[in-house]
Parts: structure tokens; sequence; C-alpha cells
């Protein structure tokens, strides 16, 4: 019989070995690694390599362009399995001059270690004039991911050689962004979407407002100059441009009906919320209506904001709307919304109920947390992987001189909410560690697995400053699945593909494939789900764009999956 | 009319309007015989005649010009006095009560305001609507102590009280404390329990914040007990009928939104919320026209 009782050297050994665990855990903790559940992030942008600077070109006028860039993308441009960042960029005012680097688009390489090479110019994306927001996606289903940038004046479409250089189609295309009547517009944002269920990706371009230096008044708060309220320019319809199979679109905006609607657009995302089999859009708008375009089916779209309860918050009124992301927060299987806006708006959120949607903003808990804050780029992933999308909110004031102007803060942290599962969410930024809450003046956001680990990574962009690369560090044993689909009869991209996760354990979950997420920005196409303690999925079924059903049985969870339509 | 405006009414109120001069003796004459006309006619001549007349008529004038409906002229009125007797209490927050009104974010009006409680340092409306303007502002620390000096200042009974603890729960609220915001929104609801009259529009921002914490059950008694008091208070009828349907009762909502609608008055912003939720309610029954009516007025307005 082995004596149980332990020597003083055993006893010394065992409390060694505890107290290397616990000097383990403490120096994890020390560095934001501990395996404590909590959701963390580390901005890597220093040792990632990526010098960018969101540059506005910031002018005493103060002209309302200046606050307003601007997305970022996070898309495999060069198909190495790596998801790839470009950043939007400002230029010299008045005269929308790029030619300075400064104001150059920047396409990053992800070297695949958290490092990152600037290639923007042997790929040939610097673009040009004042960009705002953009849109990847494969428009013409060769297998290599697109970029069309939304800006002042004029858009570009970049086709993808396939070979690491792009070329400017947007002539060809007839994506230049000249509305037939309203001439050159202002864009905020875009999205690539299969509208028409015919295998190719068509275009929303979403447009602003009326503006031009020339005819800007001047805004002051007593003697204090600051950025225009919207609600002094007159608005701009969006625009749908139809995919032609060719390289070339057609202006199919008055036709679909996406063209009557005037707001002031800011944000745009996609999905099928009442489950037809079309994908609908929903567009925020800036201290105007928000806009719910239900997709008719035959190449028209009805606008259902007022009544599906989306158009305004609950008390009926408009909020300066911002970001959005349309994604099943509640794995019932129907996408709800939810948008980001300015201080005392609070940042809706709303149920869907399958044709109509319930605020569900205060009694989620998201008022109590959001009511102070103004919020840029928004997305809801699974942060932690447990199963429930979280929200995300990249915040800042709109004003670079509030300090001055209303006695708040310019620069904020941004924000996460937790998903916690019963309905609510729980506000834990303070946790998610010291790079992620470095107030900022934080605008587009986008969303991608940068380094394969499982976790959702994001990139936030920070106006006349470095992004912030948020890499998620968060510890747990929690398993997931990333689906990566390759549309054959739908878009390549699979863009609109509706997909249901079983997993071993724990609630079906749903999600769909989009790269169109919070503010101007264009996140990691795959899909994402976090599956809790399942280690296994048992089934995982997907109603592809095209109208096939495709199911997939005893799939391994933490591992990406890539799914050929067939 | 938002409870928060009756309560400045009050505040203003309290001040004392007493003057030997004939004028302001013929102009009460007129104000007691309901003839504001006539009193704001000889007050404006009065003052045109003699800007030093003491900042009594400048109110009395001002408090006209409200009866006629004259909101520009009142603030009109009590802007010139101010310009005369800057340092005059009354007409200090007079005249950054009536700009608050219209202008919740206004600069000047928390001017006004503070220097009114300066020269009224023993006014507890002149604290009131000061802490109410900080309250707008975002300055909720300063908002706080405003009110609670206004609670000092104030006997216990006072319709004031109810509402400026309801003001520090909602700046408590808004600074994250919610404990110290609970704390302040109970003593509200205690206090207006002992009134005669209950102050709904108090008790309803104590259940805005019990939502907003996902106390819902709370929230709904509280919503049932306002109702016992004030049976025809709008916004706790379409906090009801939200409750509902969340709950999926979309007819029993529908129901307690059309009396919401009814009972919002002219109150722009209780129709724009009682009618954007009949239209999404409408519309998730089927009932198309219903929808499309509410959806028109929300549209025009």
């Amino acid at each position: 019989m082995v004596n149980a009782v332990k020597t003083p050297l055993q006893l010394n050994r065992t409390v060694a070995v505890w107290m290397r665990i616990g000097l383990i855990f403490v120096g994890l903790a020390a560095i934001g690694m501990a395996p404590d559940g909590k959701i963390r992030f580390e901005n890597i942008v220093v040792p990632s390599g990526i010098s960018f600077v969101l540059d506005n070109s910031a002018t005493p006028q103060k002209h309302q362009i200046e606050t307003m860039i601007a997305g970022v993308a996070v898309f495999d441009y060069n198909n190495d399995g790596l998801p790839d960042i470009y950043f939007v960029n400002g230029a010299a005012l008045p005269a929308l001059d790029k030619s300075n680097p400064r104001f150059y688009n920047r396409l990053y390489r992800n070297n695949g270690n958290e490092t990152f090479t600037d290639v923007t110019d042997s790929a040939g994306l610097r673009g040009a004039g004042y960009g705002m927001g953009v849109a990847a996606a494969d428009y013409d289903n060769d297998g290599y991911e697109d970029v069309f940038v939304a800006g002042l004046n004029r858009n570009q479409l970049f086709h993808n050689n396939g070979d690491g250089t792009f070329t400017d189609v947007t002539v060809k295309a007839g994506l230049e962004g000249v509305h037939p009547t309203l001439g050159k517009t202002w864009s905020i944002s875009a999205g690539w979407f299969d509208y028409d269920n015919d295998g190719y990706l068509d275009l929303i371009v979403v447009n602003y407002v009326r503006w031009s230096p020339e005819h800007e008044p001047e805004c002051f708060v007593g003697k204090v100059r600051g950025y225009c309220s919207p609600a002094g320019f007159e608005g701009e319809p969006s625009m749908l441009f139809h995919n032609n199979g060719d390289g070339t679109f057609t202006d199919v905006s008055e036709k679909s009906g996406i063209g009557k609607h005037i707001g002031k657009g800011m944000g745009v995302a996609f999905a099928d919320y009442d489950g037809d089999g079309f994908t609908d859009v929903f567009v925020s708008n800036d201290t105007f209506r928000n806009f719910l375009f239900h997709n008719n089916g035959d190449g028209t779209f009805s606008e259902v904001a007022i009544l599906a309860g989306v158009a305004y918050n609950e008390d009926g009124k408009s909020i300066a709307g911002m970001g959005a992301d349309f994604r099943d927060i509640d794995n019932d299987g129907r996408p709800d919304i939810f948008v980001v806006g300015m201080i005392g708006d609070t940042f809706p959120l709303f149920r869907n109920r399958g044709r109509y949607f319930e605020d569900i903003t205060r009694t989620s808990g998201v008022a109590k947390a959001t009511v102070g804050l103004t919020a840029w780029g928004a997305g809801a992933f699974d942060f932690d992987n447990d199963g429930n999308k979280d929200l995300f909110a990249a915040c800042a004031s709109i004003l670079d001189n509030s300090e001055e102007i209303d006695h708040l803060p310019s620069k904020l942290p941004n924000q996460l909410l937790r998903n916690l599962g019963n309905g609510t969410f729980a506000d834990v930024s303070a946790d998610a560690g010291a790079g992620f809450l470095a107030p900022a003046a934080h605008r587009g956001a986008a969303f991608g697995d940068l380094n394969n680990d499982g976790r959702m990574d994001i990139v936030v962009t920070n106006l006349n400053g470095k992004p912030e690369i948020l890499m998620n560090r968060s510890q747990n044993a929690n398993h997931w699945l990333t689906v990566r689909l390759v549309g054959t009869k739908s878009n390549r991209d699979g863009l609109g593909a509706r997909i249901k996760v079983s997993p071993s354990t724990g609630p079906v979950q749903y999600n769909h494939a989009t790269a169109s997420v919070g503010y101007g920005g264009s996140s990691d196409r795959r899909v994402h789900f976090g599956l809790g303690t399942a280690a296994r999925v048992d089934k995982l079924e997907i109603a592809w764009p095209s109208g096939i059903r495709q199911t997939i049985t005893d799939v391994n969870a933490n591992q990406i999956l890539t799914v050929r339509e067939k | 009319m938002p409870v928060w405006i009756l309560l400045l009414w009050l505040a203003l109120a309290q001040n004392s309007l007493d003057s030997p001069d004939a004028t302001l003796q013929a102009a009460r004459t007129y104000i007691a015989q309901g003839n504001f006309v006539q009193a704001a006619e000889i007050l404006d001549r009065a003052l045109d005649a003699n800007t030093d007349a003491g900042s009594e008529p400048y109110l009395m004038l001002s408090e006209c010009r409200l009866r006629l409906d004259q909101k520009e002229k009142a603030l009109e009125a009590v802007e010139r006095g101010v310009k005369r007797y800057p340092t005059s209490g009354p007409l200090l927050k007079a005249a950054g009560v009536l700009i608050l009104q219209d202008h919740s974010d206004s600069q000047r009006a928390g001017e006004l305001l503070e220097r009114a409680t300066k020269a009224m340092p023993q006014d507890p409306g002149a604290h009131y609507a000061y802490g109410l303007w900080a309250l707008f502002n975002h300055r909720e620390e300063i908002a706080i102590a405003a009110e609670r000096r206004a609670l000092a200042l104030s006997s216990a009974g006072d319709p004031i009280q109810v509402q400026a603890w309801t003001f520090i729960g909602v700046a408590e609220d808004a600074l994250k404390r919610p404990q110290r915001a609970e704390t302040a929104f109970r003593t509200a609801l205690a206090a207006n329990r002992k009134l005669p009259n209950p102050n709904p529009g108090a008790a309803i921002e104590f259940v805005m914040f019990l939502t907003r914490q996902s106390r819902q059950g709370e929230a709904q008694k509280l919503v049932d007990e306002i109702l016992k008091f004030a049976p025809d208070f709008g916004p706790a009828h379409l906090e009801r009928a939200r409750y509902l349907s969340a709950q999926g009762d979309l007819e029993p909502a529908l129901a307690e939104g059309k009396i919401a609608l009814d009972q919002a008055g002219s109150d722009p912003k209780s129709l724009r919320a009682a009618h954007a939720f009949l239209a999404k309610t409408c519309f998730a029954l089927g009932r198309m026209d219903e929808a499309t009516i509410h959806q028109s007025w929300i549209e025009s307005h």
C-alpha cells in the first residue's frame, strides 16, 4: 500500500508545481492572456508594420467631409488564406488631390505572422480623390476579390488581376458614381450582394448629402467653429447597379425603387430577414429615418422600415445612424439589426420577429451601455466563441473639438458588449485590454480572423492616427468553425448564403455570408461560428442564393472549412 | 405638455410680483380679469417710457405674453429685463427657463440659470432649473449638485422634490451608478406616493430605468401602479403596449397603443412614439390599411 502522506520533499515539489502554474497564470494575466473567459484584444499595430495614418487634410474651415472618413476592408486579395487589409484615405483639400503619398489608400499584405507588408504601389491601389468607404468582393467570379472604393464625387472599381495587381475598371464598368440627375454624389458606403440571385454580385452605393466646399455653410457654436449638422444639407438617394455578368453594370436605382428614397446614407448591411430567399438591404441614415429595402424578388424593393419598426428609435425619432450590422444575435434563425449612432441616441438593437422587429435596445441593456456614446463602425460577432454574437462599436465624437463645443471628449474608447445569451448584453469593454480601451478618433471597423486562430479580430481606423489592429487574445476553451464558401451556381463568394449549424452540444446557430458590416467597411467574407463546448458540428446546412441546399454532417470544430456549392 | 415643463412653470411661479407702482396695479387688475392683451399693452408702454421701472414689470409682461401664447415676445420681455437688471434673479431664472423649454442644449440658458442660482442662492426653483439644464447638457455631476441644493431648499411635500430626486436618478444612471440611481428613483417614488396628485411623469422615469436594467417585471408593476393613479397617462400605456408586444401579445398591445395615442394630446413626441408603435404593430398583425395611416402620419410630421 502506498503511503499517501506526502514527505516534506514531495510537499515542496507539489507547492513548487502549483507555484509555477500560479506564476504562469499571473504572468499571463499581466499580458492579458489569462484563461479567464474574458474577451481580450491586443493592439498590434506597432509590431505589425502597419504605418498607415488616416489623413483627412484637416482645415480650419471644418469641411464636412473631414470628419466622415473612412472605412477599411479585411479581405484576402491574393488567395493565400490570410486576410489582408485595405485602408481608404482622404486627399488634400480643397483640391481633393491624392498625389501626396500621405493620402494614398493602402493595401497591406498579411505575412502570416501578425506582420503586414505595404503592397499598395505594386498592387496599384493608391486610389484617387477623397475616399470614404470600401467594399471587397469577387464581382466577376474569377476567384479573386475585387475592390470598390466609395468617395466624394467619384467612386472607383479595381479589378483584381489575380497576380497581386489591380486595374481601375471604373469607367468600363459604369460605376463612376454619377447620378443621372444629381450628378456627382458623395458616397459613403457600398456593398456587394446578389439581389436577383443570378450568380453575379450587384452593388449598392450609399450616398450621403449634397455637399460642395463652395456651398458649405459656416457652422459655429458660440464663437467656435465646428462641423455642420447633416440636418442642414439635402440628402441623396442610394444607387443600385445590376451586374451584367460581362464586367459592366446597369444603373437600376429607379427601376428597383431604391433610388426613389432620399436619405442621408451611412451604413449598409444585408440579410434575408424574412426568409424568402432574397437578400434585403438595411441602410442607416444620419439624422433621417433608416431604410429597410425589402427585396420583392422581382428586381424591385419596397421600403418598409417604418412598418417593420426599424426606421426610428422606439420614440419614433430619427437617430444619427452610422454603422450597422444585420445578423442573428439570438440564434432564432432571423437576422436582427444593430445600429450605432450619436450620444443620446443609444445604439438601437432591433430583434427580428419574422416580418417586423422589436426594439430591444432598452430591455437588452444596450441602451444603458451606449447612451453616452457616439460610434461609427459596428459589428455583431462572437468574439469569445461561446455561441452568442457580441456587439462591437468603434466610438468617437463627430466633432474633433467637442471638448470646446460641448465639453465632451472627442476621442473615445471602443465598446464591447458581451451577449449573455438571454437577450441581454453586458458592457465588458473595461476588461478587453489596454489597447482596446485607448481613446481615439475611431471611425470605420472591419472584422475578420487575421491569424486564422478561430477568434475574430478587428481593424479600426483612427482619424489622423494609426489604425488599431485588435488581435483577439481571449483565452478560453471554446471551439469554433469558420466556413469559407465557394459558389458555383451562386456568386463565387457565396454572399447571401445562409448557414445553420447544429453543434454536437449547445443550441443551433445561424449566420450568413456578408462582407458589408459597419461604417464604410468590408469584412472577412468567411462565416464564423463560436461553438462553445462543442468539439464537433453534427450538421451544417447551407442555403445558397441559387436555391441549392447543401448539408454536411460530422464536421470537426476548430477549422476553416471550405465548402464548394454543389 | 411634458411634465418637466409644468414643473418649470411651477419654479417660475415662485417669483414675487409685489410692487406699489400704479401701472403694475393696473396690469394686475387686467391679469386678474384674464385680460392679458390689455395688461401686456400697458406694461409694454410703461417699459418703453421707463426702462428703469424695476424687474417686476418685465416679469409680468413676460407672463402676459405667455398667456397669450406669444413665447418669443415673452422671452424678449425678460431678455430686455436682464439687459437692464443683469443681477435680477427672477429675470435671469425666467429667461433661462424660457430658453431651456425650446432649446435644451442652449448655452445661453445654462449661463442665465447659473447666474440665477448665484443671484438667488436660496431659491429652490433656480437650482432645480439649472440642474435640469445641466442634465440635458451631459453635465450630470453639476445636475446632481444643483438638484440636491433644490432639495435642501424646498420643503417636504413640495412637488419639486419628486422631480429633483427623479433628475438625480436620471443623472446617476447616466453616470453609470445604478445603485445611486435606484436609491434616488425610490426616494422620488416614495415622495410621489405621498402627493395628493402623484406625478406620473416622474414615476415613468423609474420605469425606464428599470427596463434599462432589464427588470421588465418590476417595471410593469410600476406601470400598473401609475395607471391606477393616472389612468389616462399615455406614456404608461405605451410602455405597457411595448411590453405586451415583446411578449408576442399583439392584439392587447395594439389596444394599449391606441390608448397611448388617444392620450398623447398635442404633444408631438408622444404622438410620434405612439404612431411609430402602431404602424409596426398593425403591420405585424397584417392590418395594412391601419398601418399605412400611422405610417403616413409619421411621414407627414
